[in-house]
């Protein structure tokens, strides 16, 4: 169900009437649930098993290791851990091992290949993972108190909403549990906070519906073997509009993510600050998907020796992270490529950042700005055309076609009018004009020709592009 | 804020729509492709139907611009989508058309439900009617277009490749590609649909001529062209239903092998009007 069609707009205003009757208060989380679960159900009612079966185990073995006796803890924390990674395993890259590994035509190899792949599926076993390893990890904490219920139905419950809840169940943010698990208690319609609400629903739905359901109709032309016949400013104005559709894309998605999570009184985490002005591809992974960022950081890199072992290790800590960090987004080689690019470019960073300390003048800070974009941009690339010799001979076009094939000013035109938000976007943050404080009184105009925009200019609904991871 | 961002939208919306009303201001044909199909359906939908020939087919007849056919005709051939979507639209359609011309070239493809979704619903008819920013060509963005951009306003820079290398690396791939046959059950479905899709369209009157559109001469060798024509040809027989002519192919220049460039489209136009003109006078079924 997306976040931008009819039934999900009926399936939310009947959730929210129901949660704030007074004399239901009591059933909220349970409602939510069923919301939840509802939601998930919609397009994929098979895969509800899954998410019901996932619910399950994480409720099971949280429950013991906290609960459980203390020699056992360990015991069920990893049990847990394993079945949600053999969970995703089995699921998503099995027809990438059936490829690698067996005839494709084979009855081993084309059973593997069918296995359909869930939506969502990467995001709330990451979410397992978190609520099992913080438990055991962190059970001291204040956070944890009255969180873990005694009741196993209760705490089933909790769980349940934990990893399903419908605003961040198919594409995150993905929330630690100490931060999520508190929140459950009693809400009151007093307590919404309307604004914050309202501008995250309205900023992410114009992302999404105004910047990237139009500009992806222009980087459609980015597949085999359209692209072929474009001209290298055609072909560079494609790459660069994707990188704007995706971050529209995906920023919109959890800001109407955050924005539904207050409607229901979550916090949420903010996954997206800016990304595009960052000057090093560290300060860039602090701002874009933060939540995942946050959550290799403290399940992988932590655990792997962080920068603590060395030099080389820490270089190879960061190759590893970001490896697999690029085959959590798929089941492809161009996505773990796309990740070895970025640890490799973190590796060479901090290398340099040992020696070399250039000046912070606006120039320097201008060509690390355009760099770290150029290079972010240019690796979105593998996202687009996950068949790697594909993407290969987008790049050789670009070099090929500079005097030949197509210029479509059509399509320049468009990327270039709808990326101008998102320019200004960013414009306005690294300026610090502190232009909302000075031009507040223009807020709500602003905010009434994004709503405009949204009714009377938005593209053809398309799905969310972290849908699919 | 929330207030005042909502009146404040509302007053926006409401002045936009009396700006198209009252300045009817030149929209562009469209963004992009799902666009300007919409637009063309819409366009139908509102100010065409019953018009005298209707042409359903993929971009391979959507080059056959309505500018470039007579009045009588409208093309409701859409690029990127299938022969089913046009048809589709033609048969819901309160009026029918005296003639459809259903290109036969790809016939095997699902139609998309989503494109003419709504475009028939009394309710969106009256909106479009009473409130212009509901038509798909009047997006402020599709207005802006054609000010800034003279493709917004051309169809022939989209399509003129000057690059001998680049066609022929595109009608390369082109035979390598057709030499995978289309899913069988889905060649045997989509005769079966169009099938039943005639026999729908002549019952209401409407009589019904199969044409094949003109592609590079090198593409008529290959499996992806070979098999599904001679199921074509043994679903839909010349004895029993009307044909127009096949064109030639070597008299026709192509951008990627398959697509007739812009003076071939307009040089094909002429041909095909020709041809039907001709078959008015021969078996007075044409107009």
């Amino acid at each position: 169900m997306l976040f931008n069609t009819l039934p999900f707009l009926i399936l939310l205003v009947v959730t929210f009437g129901l949660y704030y009757i007074p004399a239901l208060r009591r059933l909220q989380v349970l409602i939510l649930v069923v919301a939840s679960f509802t939601f998930y159900a919609y397009s994929y009612p098979a895969f509800l098993a899954l998410l019901f079966v996932s619910a399950i185990i994480n409720t099971y073995a949280s429950h013991k290791v906290y609960y459980g006796r203390p020699e056992t803890r360990k015991l069920y924390a990893t049990a847990g851990v394993i079945a949600n990674l053999a969970i995703l395993i089995f699921f998503k890259y099995s027809p990438f091992i059936a490829r690698m590994a067996f005839d494709p035509k084979g009855d081993i190899g084309a059973f593997l290949i069918s296995i359909p792949l869930p939506i969502g599926i990467s995001f709330f076993t990451f979410h397992g993972i978190s609520l099992l390893v913080d438990v055991f990890q962190k059970r001291d904490l204040e956070a944890y108190k009255n969180s873990i219920d005694k009741s196993i139905w209760k705490h089933g419950l909790a769980t349940s909403l934990y990893i399903a809840f419908f605003p961040q169940l198919v594409a995150g943010p993905i929330t630690k549990s100490y931060a999520f698990l508190p929140q459950i208690r009693e809400k009151y319609l007093k307590d919404i906070q309307w604004e914050l609400a309202f501008k995250n629903l309205v900023l992410g739905y114009f992302m999404k519906m105004v910047i990237a359901d139009n500009i992806k109709d222009q980087t459609f032309w980015i597949s085999y073997p359209f692209f072929q016949a474009y001209s290298t400013p055609t072909l560079l104005a494609m790459i660069y509009g994707y990188s704007m559709q995706i971050f529209a894309d995906f920023a919109g998605y959890s800001m109407i993510a955050l924005g539904l999570g207050e409607l229901f009184g979550y916090h949420l985490p903010v996954n997206f600050k800016f990304p595009y002005i960052s000057r090093t591809f560290s300060e860039f992974w602090t701002r874009w998907h933060i939540s995942l960022s946050s959550w290799l950081r403290e399940y992988l890199y932590f655990p792997l020796g962080g920068n603590r072992k060395g030099n080389l290790r820490t270089y190879l800590n960061l190759m590893i992270v970001m490896f697999l960090g690029g085959l959590w987004h798929g089941a492809a080689w161009s996505y773990a490529v796309w990740g070895s690019f970025h640890g490799l470019a973190l590796a060479v960073e901090r290398f340099f950042g040992n020696y070399i300390k250039p000046k912070e003048t606006a120039v320097v800070k201008a060509i690390q700005m355009l760099s770290v974009f150029v290079f972010v941009t240019f690796a979105w690339l593998l996202f687009k055309l996950p068949n790697f010799e594909e993407a290969m001979m987008y790049m050789k076009a670009i070099f090929h076609n500079t005097h030949s094939g197509q210029t479509n000013f059509t399509v320049i035109f468009y990327i270039l009018l709808y990326s101008i938000p998102v320019v200004m976007f960013h414009f306005f943050y690294l300026a610090e004009t502190g232009i909302e404080k000075r031009l507040g009184f223009l807020k709500p105009m602003l905010y009434s020709l994004l709503v405009f925009a949204i009714i009377v200019n938005s593209g053809r609904t398309g799905s969310f592009i972290y849908f699919q991871f | 804020m929330i207030k005042k961002t909502l009146i404040s939208a509302v007053i926006l919306f409401l002045l936009y729509n009396l700006f198209l009303a009252f300045v009817k201001p030149t929209a562009g044909q469209g963004q992009h492709q799902w666009q300007k199909n919409r637009i063309l359906i819409e366009n139908y939908a509102d100010h065409f139907q019953g018009c005298k020939v209707v042409i359903v087919g993929t971009s391979l007849s959507a080059r056959l611009y309505n500018y470039l056919l007579p009045d009588s005709y409208y093309n409701l051939a859409l690029a990127g989508e299938s022969v089913f979507d046009g048809l589709n639209i033609v048969k819901q359609s309160a009026k029918k058309p005296k003639y459809v011309l259903i290109e036969t070239n790809i016939y095997y493809k699902e139609p998309d439900k989503e494109l003419g979704e709504g475009v028939f619903n009394p309710m969106m008819i009256q909106l479009r009617q009473w409130l212009p920013s509901f038509r798909e060509e009047n997006q402020p963005a599709n207005l802006l277009g054609p000010l800034f951009t003279k493709a917004g306003r051309s169809d022939k820079s989209g399509q003129n490749m000057n690059d001998t290398a680049i066609v022929n690396t595109l009608l390369r791939q082109r035979i390598k590609d057709n030499q995978v046959l289309p899913d069988t059950n889905m060649l045997n479905k989509s005769i079966l649909t169009l099938k039943n899709d005639i026999k729908e369209l002549q019952a209401e009157g409407v009589k019904v001529i199969l044409y094949e559109i003109p592609i590079h001469c090198k593409l008529y060798t290959t499996t992806r062209y070979i098999v599904p024509k001679r199921k074509f040809m043994a679903a839909f027989p010349a004895t029993q239903y009307t044909w127009l002519p096949d064109a030639d192919c070597a008299a026709y220049q192509y951008s990627d092998g398959e697509h007739m460039n812009y003076e071939s489209s307009g040089k094909f136009v002429d041909w095909f009007v020709n041809q039907l003109r001709i078959m008015n006078q021969e078996l007075r079924i044409a107009p």
